[in-house]
């Protein structure tokens, strides 16, 4: 859960790159002829709205309106208390205290005027709002997130994804030296201290002892091999990388394996329950989709589950999708 | 691992209504109607499961690495559907003609509804209510479950404690207490914080703020164990604590206290907030117990971390035996700024019992 430091950064991520994907977002809404964008958010599903605004939802859900004249809304289920805070993360300045999302979004389309709005991926609203909300005589128009922001191809973006990668990388790695003769609670309390301290917001932990795939902490004594599947957010870019300790001549064939099917990934049919791939450029952090679904220019994280002397080892990364095969970023 | 009351409770529920069938859907925010029945810490991004009129059940998750781990527990049909509406007209989770009842239905994403429409011809219906009344009351296993998370927030309060140092940052102090909650069994944890003086009107994520002398530092933490969450508020302060502190503390302890005298079966949720408010008022601060200062004066906690009914004036909720939540007065004044104090509470046969043990005063720390 999102417990970790939420920031911004300026020198990181100027001003600027928001303004200019508010402009794309602006093409859009010119080209099919909307008065505006509106964005779902919420603690979970924050990459969207964090990706345009730098809003992530620390709790509860909201909708960042990008009006095509104007500055971005932000209608906000949270208290106005922390709308100070808020400013300061995040390009918005125009906070709505919004108890009732839907109300709201209805108030503020009756306020501008607006007839026509298009809805970042329609169909991924939440019930509560999609229903009412296509009952409410508004035009709704579907404005799909993957092709329509071009995330993945977006420089800054992808300098943070690398930044995430490699930081989680190198705690990851380090700490894993550490690993055996633990049990997976002391793993996870120590990754936690490590990843939280270095910036982290949100992680999700994930053990195997060799004999089951990545689950959960459960109090597993770990023996000699350990594998740690880490998915983490480090300033709204979720990354995922899986690594293995164990005896080293091991780890290499782990990575060896690991690097070959990268190589033919999306090109060569990779046996099926040995590699894992999960999108992490989309509306949620992490969704697992079948390798022949995969794209060109995709972020994705992917696995590799090896068999070596009767273990199920595993490795991973996140990477981008490309002409030939997969590179990890 | 089905709980078996709760599917005995389903069942009743489905015969009752005359629905053909119930889907628990769950995401990961969200997971507390899937873990009803099937106790799975799935990570997602969708679990359903589906209870049939005939008795089949069938579970659907969106993970291989959750389908593992979910054959691994129980014997029940359990199917990958990576693509979860696909997965839900094919499968036979709300196929069969006739009315299903989802709970959760309002989180599920627009295409997963179409998909049981498509499915079942028919519109399913809400049951989130009806699931969240059921959960209210809790079985002697989930007051034992809540039991271990209290104790476990107890040690991760006293923890905070200890650790907590002028100097140090706020984000480094939750890395530290996250790292304590970890290593000691949490499954997850909600928390908070916030420091300073009277200018801090309300809890947010961590900080880059240092501590000072003399700053309240306040939390609440919600550790999770076995899917369960129970809470702890509490506010310490860096050095002596000035006249102005401990007077405002005063206050939400006698507030507190004045909601646990009063909880025992039988009392509705608008009384518990009345009694916190009433002392605030007694105190010449009743303006502080409007939204634009606090939020709720407590919630229940389950497998949910923030349930309904929410304590506050208008909620004409009433308490039942075995329900558990946390009375918190938690809010904004002048005195002191924002200040937290709140414990667990188990509804008893004829009150309360706090689940908490930490004791029930404004800490200070030596500096």
């Amino acid at each position: 859960m999102k417990r970790g430091w939420i920031t911004w950064d300026k020198r990181e991520l100027p001003p600027d790159v928001f303004r200019t994907r508010i402009e794309c977002v602006r093409q859009i809404l010119k080209t099919d002829d909307l008065s505006a964008l509106v964005v779902y958010t919420d603690i979970w599903r924050s990459n969207w709205g964090r990706y345009l605004s730098n809003f992530m939802p620390y709790w509860n859900r909201s909708l960042v309106i990008i009006p095509m004249d104007g500055p971005p809304i932000l209608l906000c289920a949270l208290s106005p208390r922390v709308y100070p805070w808020i400013r300061s993360v995040t390009i918005l300045d125009d906070i709505r205290t919004s108890p009732k999302l839907l109300d709201s979004l209805l108030n503020v389309c009756a306020d501008y005027s607006w007839k026509r709005l298009g809805i970042l991926d329609l169909e991924h609203l939440p019930q509560q709002i999609y229903g009412p909300l296509t009952g409410s005589g508004i035009s709704l128009v579907n404005i799909s997130a993957e092709h329509s922001l071009k995330r993945t191809s977006d420089p800054n973006e992808l300098s943070m994804w690398r930044k995430g990668v490699s930081m989680v990388r190198h705690i990851l790695e380090t700490q894993l030296l550490k690993a055996p003769a633990e049990t997976d609670f002391i793993l996870a309390g120590r990754l936690e201290r490590a990843f939280r301290t270095a910036g982290i917001e949100d992680l999700l932990l994930l053990f195997s002892d060799g004999h089951n795939s990545p689950a959960p902490a459960r109090g597993t004594e770990f023996t000699d091999v350990v594998s740690v599947a880490v998915a983490a957010e480090y300033r709204g870019c979720w990354v995922r990388l899986t690594r293995t300790q164990g005896d080293p001549p091991v780890v290499k064939l782990l990575a060896k394996r690991f690097e070959e099917i990268l190589r033919t990934l999306g090109r060569e049919k990779a046996s099926p329950e040995q590699v894992y791939v999960r999108n992490i450029s989309g509306s949620y952090p992490y969704e697992y989709i079948p390798a022949a679904a995969l794209s060109e220019g995709l972020v994705v994280s992917v696995d590799v589950e090896v068999p070596i002397n009767g273990d199920r080892l595993f490795y991973g990364d996140t990477c981008q999708v490309g002409e030939n095969g997969a590179e990890p970023l | 691992m089905l709980n078996q009351n709760r599917l005995g409770q389903i069942r009743a529920m489905i015969e009752e209504h005359g629905w053909d069938g119930l889907l628990l859907y769950g995401h990961s925010w969200r997971k507390e109607h899937f873990r009803s029945l099937v106790n799975l810490n799935f990570h997602g991004p969708h679990a359903v499961v589906g209870v049939s009129r005939r008795g089949d059940i069938n579970i659907l998750l969106s993970d291989p690495w959750d389908l593992e781990a979910a054959t691994s527990i129980t014997d029940a049909s359990v199917f990958l559907a990576p693509e979860v509406a696909e997965g839900l007209i094919k499968s036979s989770l709300g196929a069969s003609d006739g009315v299903w009842a989802v709970a959760g239905l309002e989180l599920m994403e627009a295409g997963f509804v179409r998909a049981i429409r498509q499915g079942t011809g028919r519109e399913p219906v809400s049951a989130s209510g009806e699931m969240e009344e059921l959960r209210r009351v809790k079985s002697a296993d989930e007051i034992d479950l809540l039991k271990k998370a209290a104790a476990l927030a107890d040690l991760g309060y006293q923890y905070f404690a200890e650790t907590v140092a002028v100097g140090m940052k706020e984000y480094e102090l939750v890395a530290e207490v996250e790292a304590f909650l970890k290593t000691n069994g949490a499954e997850d944890n909600f928390m908070l914080i916030a420091s300073g003086g009277s200018e801090v009107v309300g809890m947010k994520p961590p900080t880059e703020r240092e501590f000072k002398r003399g700053d309240s530092v306040i939390t609440e933490l919600t550790p999770q164990v076995n899917g369960y969450y129970a809470q702890i508020c509490r506010t310490l302060v860096l050095g002596p604590p000035s006249a102005e502190q401990q007077r405002s503390f005063s206050i939400f302890r006698e507030a507190q206290l004045a909601a646990q005298n009063l909880l025992k079966p039988g009392v509705k949720a608008s009384a518990l907030a009345k009694v916190q408010n009433d002392v605030f008022r007694e105190h010449g601060f009743g303006e502080y117990t409007g939204s634009q200062y606090t939020r709720v004066r407590g919630h229940c906690l389950g497998l949910y971390l923030d349930e309904d009914p929410y304590i506050l004036e208008d909620v004409q909720y009433v308490m039942k035996k075995d329900m558990v939540l946390i009375a918190h007065p938690n809010t904004y004044l002048p005195l002191a700024g924002y200040m937290v104090f709140g414990d667990t509470l188990v509804v008893t046969d004829d009150g309360c019992i706090s689940l908490n043990r930490t004791e029930k005063k404004l800490f200070e720390k030596e500096v």
